[in-house]
C-alpha cells in the first residue's frame, strides 16, 4: 500500500515535472514552409508582356492575319520545346503579346523571329532563375556559386565608399573633386538604382597608404607592374581602414590608388611581356573595385595647374571603370555583350549611364526571384534548428515573424505573377528581414541552453538515493507478488490434487 | 539667416572658404566655414624628480556648418566626404549626435605634487569618457549606449562595460569644452559658467551630459594602433613617428585620449569649427638606468623625426626648460632653438621656452635631433613645484561589513578657491548621507553651508545606477579640507563577481574641477586650448581671450586655468562567497532529502508488532534491567 502510495506520487508528479520544467515554445508552421520548400504553394512565374511593332513588308500576298493569340500560343510552344530539351520544365518567363499591329504574312516568320529575339534576349536570365528556383538539391549548390560571383547578396541598402589612398604624402595630392564626380557620373546610375535598394555614399583620404609588397618593376618602359598573382594582396586591410563603424548595411568599396613617386607609373599585366590593362584597375567579386590612378604622365606635362588636387577630369576614366564595376557587382547585366543571336538586334541605351528600364525589369525580376529563395532557405533551417534543439524557447514574436515572412513571399509571388515587379520586390525584401530578424533573434542561440548531461548532474544526487530503495522495494514486492501467486497456485494445486485425490479416495 | 546656407552647400570646403573670404558682405553670411588643417605639437619638460614629461597633441579641425544652436552635420557634407578628419570618428559623430566626447585612456598614477598638472586635461587612471549628446530625439540614451559600444569596437577596449549602472549625469563638473561661452560670458567664474553652460548658450537645443568611467581599464599598444590610425599622417611623418609603442608604455606615467569639440575660430564665433583633438601623455624616468637627468628625443623614443608630415599647418616642438635658480646655466640645450628663447610671465612664474619649427628644420637637414645636457648630470638647483589643489581619497574602517571613505583636499594658494567635487560610488557600497561630515584643518565644522555651498547627492539604486555626490565648494586659502562618509558593503550575488573575485572591485576616482592661478613653472595646463598658440591659426584669437579676460580681472591680473584633479582609485573588497557552493548546496540538499526519505520509507515499510510478553521477561531476567533499550531491539521485522 506504502510503496504504491509513494509511486503514485512519483508518478503524479512526473507530470507536474515535465509542465514546470518545460520551455515555452511557439509553434512554427511547419507544414507550409515544407510546402513552400517544394514551391507547392506558390510557383513563381515570370509573365512578361511584349509590345509588338510588326512593320509593313512588302510579301503581304497570303492575306492571312495571325491574331496576337495565335503568336502566343505558337511563341510559347515553341520556347517551351527548346528549354525542355534543356532541362527546364516549364518555363518561367511567359511571354505575352498584348498589342499589335495586324501582320499580314506567314505565321511561322514571325514566330520564328520572336522566338530567336526572345532567346536572345531571355535565355540566360530564364537560365539563372531556373538555376535559382530549382528545388533539386543536387544541383543547387553548383550554379548558384558560378553565377554569383561577382554579385553582392541582396541587401535592402548599401554603403557606397570611395577611398582615396595615397601611397605617399609626399606624391602632393591632398584633395580630390569625389563629390562632384559622383554627382556627374554615378547620380543617374545611382538615381535609378534606389528603386531596388537605397545607398548611402562616403568618401574619404587615406594618406600614407603603402602596399604591402613591392611592385615589379619593368626595365624597359621604367613601369611598374602588377600580376595577377599579387593583386589578392593589393587590399592592405590591417593598415587600410575601410570599415565602417557604425553602419550595418554592407558596404561596397572603390578604391582609387595613386602610387607612391617610387612606385608609379603603376600598371596592371597578366604576364610581364602581355600589355597592360586599359583599364588599370580589377574587381574584387562582392567587395569592391580598385582603380590605380597614375598622375606622373599629367605632371611631367606641366598640364595640372594644382599638383594637390585631383579634378573631375582626371577623375572620369576612373569614374567610368567604378560605375562598370557598380554594375557588375549590383547584378545589372548588359543585354548587349552576353546575347549573341544569328541576327542583329538593336538595344536601346540609355543616354545617362543610368540602367535601362529593361535591364531594370531583368534585375527586379532575378533579385525578388532571389530573395524569395534565400528568405525560405533562412525560414527552412530556422525550422530545422527548432527541431533539432528541443529545449530552445522559442517565443511568440519569433512565429509571428515566420507566419509574416512567409505572408509577404506568397505577396511577392503573386505580385510576380501579376508583372509588378517593384510591389514584388519589395513584399520579398520585407519577407528576407523578417525571416532573417527571426533567425538572427539573440534568443534563437542553441548555445545559450544547457545540454542534458547538466540537468542530469543536478538530478543526480536527489534522485538516485531516492530511487534506489524505492526500486528495490518495488522489486521486492512484486517477487513476493509473484512467490504469493506461485504459492496460492500450488495450494490451488495441492487442494486440486488434495481434491482429486480425495476424490480419487 | 539660414536661407543663405543651401547655396553654399552645394560647394566644397576650400571653394566655399575662399568664396567667404572674397565676400565683400561678410557680415551678413552668418555660417562660414573654415578650411580643413591639421597641426601637431610635442611638448617636452624636464621634471624635478628626473623624469621627462611629453605630451604629443595633434589637432585636425574642419570647418562645420554650425548656426547659433548646433552643428548641421547632416545638412552639410562633412559627415560624408572625408579628408583629414577620420571617417570613423566622423561616423560615430553622426549616426550617435554626439556634440561633444572626451575620451581618456590612462595607466599609471599622476604625482601632482612632483609633477604638478599635465597639460591634458583628464589624467585618472582607467578610462574615462564623457559626452555631450544632443537630445533632441529623447534617445540619449540609445546613443550613449551605442556610443559606448561603438568606441569600444574601435579601440579596442572594454568601454561597452559603461552601462547604466556606472553612467552618471554630473550637475556641475564637465561643461561643454567649446570656445562658445569665452567670448559671451566673463571667464573665471566657474558658477556662472555652469548657470551659462545649463542654458547652453540660450539654445533651443537640448543636450544631455553622460559620464563614464572604467577605472580597471588596462591600456596597451592595442588600443594604440586604432588611435594612430585617426592621423592623418598614420606615424609614418612627422612627430607621430616618434610614438613607439614599446617605449611608450614603459613609462611611469601614460595617457592616450581622443576630444571632439566644436570651436570659434574668430573672436565673434561667427567662424565655428569641429576640432578633433588627439593627446598623448608620458612621462619618461630618465634616471633609471644610471642616474642621469640628461636626455635627448632618440635616447626617449628610440626613434628620430626624419620628415614633418606634409600634411600638417604647423609641426613644432616646443620645450619648457627647467627653472634653475641661484645658479646660472646649469643645463645646455642642444641645438639652440633658431629663434631663441622666449619667456612667458615674469618674477617667479617665470618660464622659459624654446620652440623648433620642424617644417624649417626638416627643409634643410635630415633629421631633427634634441638633447638635454645638465652639468654633471644633474641639476644642482631647481625651483620646487607646489601645485595649487592636492586632493587624496582613501577608505576607512575594517572588515567586511562596513567602510567608510575619506576626502583630504589641501589648497595651496594664498586665496580661497572655489571648486567642484564629483564623487561617483558603485551601487554596491552604500552611502549613509547623514555620516557626513566636513573638517577643516583638524577642526570638525558644524556650520557645512560655509564651505559646501550646493550640494547634489543621487542616491543609489542597486544593479542600475551608482550613487553620485557633487559639490560646489569654497576651499579657504591655505588649508585642509577632509570630508569622511560612512557606508556599508553589499552582499553580492554570486554571478555578479568578477572572475578575479578576490581581487576585489576597483573604485573610481573623485574629480575636482576649479579655476585655480596660474601655476609656477607651467605654461598653461588641463586645457587644449593653450597650444592654439603655436597653432598659427588664431593666435590673435587666444590674445583677445586673454584681453577679454584681463580686462574682467583688472585687479588681479592673473591668469587662471581652468584644471581638474583626478584623486586615486581605490579597491574595496567585498564578502567573496566560495565559487562551488551553489553546487555543494545542491548536493547537500538532496542527500539529506534522500536520507531523510529513505529512513521515512524504511518506516513506513516496516511492520511493527508487540513481541510476547513471556519472552521478553525471559530476555529481561538474562540482561537484567535494561528495559527501555530492549523495546526498541525487540522489534521483528515483517514485510506486509
Amino acid at each position: 500500500m506504502v510503496i504504491l502510495s509513494v509511486w503514485a506520487v512519483v508518478l503524479l508528479g512526473l507530470p507536474l515535472w515535465w509542465k514546470t520544467t518545460r520551455v515555452y515554445r511557439a509553434e512554427l508552421p511547419y507544414d507550409s514552409i515544407e510546402q513552400w520548400n517544394q514551391w507547392k504553394t506558390c510557383r513563381p512565374r515570370f509573365p512578361i508582356r511584349v509590345n509588338l511593332h510588326l512593320p509593313e513588308t512588302e510579301q503581304q500576298q497570303s492575306g492571312e492575319t495571325p491574331t496576337l493569340k495565335d503568336i502566343t500560343q505558337g511563341v510559347t510552344s515553341r520556347v517551351q520545346e527548346m528549354r525542355a530539351a534543356q532541362g527546364i520544365k516549364g518555363p518561367l518567363l511567359a511571354v505575352e503579346f498584348i498589342a499589335g499591329n495586324p501582320w499580314k504574312g506567314p505565321t511561322n516568320h514571325i514566330i520564328d523571329a520572336i522566338v530567336q529575339t526572345s532567346d536572345a534576349v531571355f535565355e540566360s536570365e530564364e537560365k539563372i532563375l531556373w538555376q535559382l528556383l530549382d528545388t533539386n538539391e543536387d544541383t543547387q549548390g553548383i550554379h548558384k556559386v558560378q553565377d554569383q560571383l561577382k554579385t553582392v547578396k541582396y541587401a535592402p541598402g548599401y554603403q557606397l565608399t570611395f577611398s582615396l589612398f595615397s601611397g605617399d604624402a609626399s606624391n602632393g595630392v591632398r584633395e580630390w573633386k569625389m563629390q562632384e564626380a559622383i554627382n556627374a557620373y554615378l547620380a543617374p546610375f545611382i538615381n535609378t538604382m534606389s528603386m531596388v535598394s537605397k545607398f548611402t555614399i562616403e568618401s574619404q583620404i587615406q594618406h600614407y597608404a603603402s602596399l604591402t609588397f613591392t611592385p615589379q618593376l619593368e626595365n624597359g618602359s621604367q613601369e611598374h607592374f602588377l600580376t595577377p598573382d599579387s593583386l589578392p594582396n593589393f587590399i592592405n586591410a590591417a593598415e587600410w581602414s575601410l570599415a565602417s563603424t557604425v553602419s550595418s548595411l554592407p558596404s561596397l568599396n572603390f578604391l582609387t590608388y595613386v602610387p607612391k613617386p617610387s612606385e608609379s607609373p603603376l600598371v596592371i599585366k597578366t604576364t610581364q611581356s602581355a600589355p597592360k590593362s586599359s583599364t588599370n584597375s580589377f574587381l574584387i567579386p562582392r567587395w569592391g573595385g580598385v582603380a590605380i590612378l597614375n598622375r606622373e604622365a599629367e605632371r611631367t606635362k606641366g598640364t595640372q595647374e594644382h599638383p594637390e588636387l585631383i579634378t573631375i577630369q582626371e577623375l572620369e576614366p576612373v569614374m567610368r571603370v567604378f560605375l562598370a564595376q557598380l554594375r557588375d557587382l549590383l547584378g545589372v547585366t548588359d543585354l548587349s555583350t552576353s546575347s549573341s543571336p544569328s541576327f542583329p538586334i538593336v538595344f536601346h541605351k540609355s543616354l545617362s549611364e543610368a540602367p535601362t528600364t529593361w535591364e531594370l525589369d531583368s534585375l527586379l525580376r532575378r533579385r525578388s526571384a532571389e530573395n524569395l529563395v534565400d528568405s525560405l532557405a533562412t525560414i527552412s533551417s530556422l525550422a530545422r534548428l527548432v527541431r533539432n534543439t528541443p529545449n530552445m524557447v522559442v517565443l511568440d514574436h519569433i512565429q509571428k515573424d515566420v507566419t509574416e515572412a512567409l505572408r509577404d513571399i506568397a505577396r511577392s509571388c503573386e505580385h510576380l505573377s501579376r508583372q509588378e515587379y517593384v510591389e514584388a520586390l519589395a513584399a520579398s525584401r520585407d519577407g528576407l528581414v523578417k525571416s532573417e530578424t527571426a533567425f538572427f533573434d539573440p534568443t534563437m542561440v542553441s548555445m545559450l541552453y544547457f545540454p542534458d548531461e547538466h540537468k542530469y548532474a543536478i538530478y543526480m544526487p536527489l534522485f538516485v538515493p531516492i530511487s534506489v530503495p524505492l526500486l528495490m522495494s518495488l522489486l521486492r514486492e512484486l517477487k513476493r507478488l509473484k512467490e504469493k501467486k506461485k504459492q496460492a497456485k500450488q495450494n490451488k494445486d495441492s487442494e486440486t490434487s488434495e481434491s482429486t485425490h480425495d476424490k480419487q479416495e | 539667416m539660414r536661407a543663405s546656407s543651401p547655396c553654399l552647400l552645394l560647394l566644397s570646403g576650400a571653394v566655399l572658404a575662399l568664396a567667404v573670404a572674397a565676400s565683400p558682405t561678410r557680415d551678413t553670411i552668418p555660417i562660414l566655414k573654415a578650411p580643413e588643417a591639421f597641426h601637431e605639437e610635442l611638448v617636452l619638460k624636464p621634471l624635478n624628480d628626473g623624469s621627462v614629461y611629453s605630451h604629443f597633441q595633434f589637432t585636425t579641425h574642419i570647418g562645420t556648418m554650425m548656426d547659433d544652436d548646433h552643428f548641421d552635420g547632416a545638412a552639410s557634407n562633412l559627415f560624408k566626404h572625408y579628408n583629414l578628419f577620420p571617417r570613423s570618428i566622423g561616423q560615430i559623430l553622426h549616426s550617435f549626435e554626439v556634440e561633444e566626447l572626451h575620451l581618456t585612456f590612462t595607466q599609471g598614477r599622476w604625482q601632482y605634487s612632483d609633477w604638478g598638472y599635465p597639460l591634458a586635461p583628464s589624467a585618472g587612471t582607467g578610462v574615462e569618457l564623457w559626452a555631450w549628446l544632443n537630445d533632441d530625439r529623447r534617445q540619449t540614451d540609445e546613443h550613449w549606449k551605442g556610443l559606448t559600444n561603438t568606441l569600444s569596437g574601435l579601440f579596442c577596449a572594454s568601454l561597452n562595460f559603461i552601462d547604466d549602472t556606472i553612467t552618471t549625469e554630473p550637475k556641475l563638473s564637465f561643461r561643454n569644452e567649446g570656445l562658445y561661452n569665452t567670448h559671451s560670458a566673463p571667464a573665471a567664474d566657474a558658477f556662472t559658467r555652469n548657470s551659462i553652460n545649463s542654458n547652453n548658450n540660450n539654445s533651443s537645443i537640448p543636450r544631455k551630459l553622460r559620464y563614464g568611467s572604467l577605472p580597471h581599464e588596462n591600456v596597451c599598444t592595442e588600443n594604440l594602433t586604432p588611435w594612430i590610425k585617426l592621423l592623418p599622417c598614420k606615424s609614418k611623418a612627422g612627430i607621430a613617428s616618434l610614438l613607439k609603442s614599446h617605449k611608450l608604455f614603459d613609462t611611469r606615467f601614460y595617457s592616450m585620449a581622443v576630444h571632439v569639440r566644436s570651436v570659434c575660430e574668430d573672436e565673434q564665433c561667427r567662424v565655428k569649427s569641429l576640432e578633433l583633438v588627439q593627446t598623448i601623455t608620458a612621462v619618461f624616468d630618465v634616471a633609471r638606468h644610471d642616474g642621469s637627468f640628461d636626455w635627448s628625443i632618440s635616447g626617449l623614443f628610440e626613434r628620430e623625426i626624419t620628415q614633418s608630415c606634409p600634411l600638417a599647418s604647423t609641426s613644432k616642438v616646443i620645450v619648457n626648460l627647467p627653472q634653475t635658480t641661484q645658479i646660472e646655466n646649469q643645463y645646455s640645450l642642444v641645438p639652440h632653438p633658431p629663434q631663441g628663447i622666449h619667456a612667458e610671465g615674469s618674477g617667479d612664474k617665470r618660464q622659459e621656452i624654446a620652440v623648433y619649427d620642424l617644417k624649417k628644420i626638416l627643409a634643410n637637414t635630415t633629421s631633427f635631433q634634441l638633447s638635454l645636457q645638465w652639468k654633471g648630470s644633474r641639476p644642482q638647483s631647481v625651483r620646487a613645484i607646489s601645485p595649487g589643489i592636492v586632493a587624496h581619497r582613501y577608505f576607512t574602517g575594517f572588515g567586511q561589513e562596513r567602510g567608510g571613505l575619506a576626502i583630504e583636499i589641501r589648497n595651496n594658494n594664498s586665496q580661497d578657491i572655489e571648486a567642484i567635487y564629483l564623487d561617483t560610488v558603485p551601487w554596491y557600497l552604500k552611502l549613509y548621507l547623514h555620516t557626513f561630515s566636513i573638517q577643516l584643518d583638524g577642526k570638525t565644522l558644524d556650520n557645512q553651508r560655509e564651505l559646501v555651498q550646493k550640494m547634489f547627492y543621487q542616491p543609489a539604486v542597486d544593479r542600475s545606477r551608482p550613487a553620485v555626490l557633487e559639490m560646489a565648494l569654497k576651499l579657504p586659502a591655505n588649508s585642509l579640507v577632509k570630508f569622511t562618509v560612512s557606508f556599508d558593503k553589499v552582499f553580492l550575488k554570486y554571478t555578479e563577481h568578477r572572475p578575479d573575485a578576490n581581487r576585489g572591485f576597483d573604485v573610481g576616482y573623485a574629480v575636482i574641477t576649479a579655476q585655480l592661478p596660474r601655476e609656477q613653472g607651467q605654461i598653461g595646463y588641463g586645457g587644449l586650448d593653450h597650444l592654439r598658440l603655436y597653432q598659427e591659426r588664431e593666435a590673435g584669437l587666444v590674445q583677445g581671450r586673454r584681453r577679454i579676460r584681463d580686462r574682467n580681472q583688472e585687479e588681479e591680473k592673473l591668469e587662471e586655468d581652468k584644471i581638474r584633479v583626478y584623486t586615486d582609485t581605490l579597491l574595496v573588497s567585498l564578502p567573496t562567497p566560495d565559487f562551488s557552493m551553489p553546487y555543494n548546496v545542491i548536493t547537500m540538499t538532496c542527500t539529506v532529502i534522500s536520507l531523510f526519505f529513505g529512513s521515512v520509507f524504511n518506516l513506513m515499510m516496516r511492520n511493527f508488532e508487540v513481541v510476547k510478553k513471556e519472552k521478553k521477561m525471559a530476555k529481561k531476567s538474562s540482561t537484567g534491567g535494561d528495559d527501555t533499550k530492549g523495546k526498541g531491539k525487540d522489534k521483528t521485522e515483517k514485510t506486509e
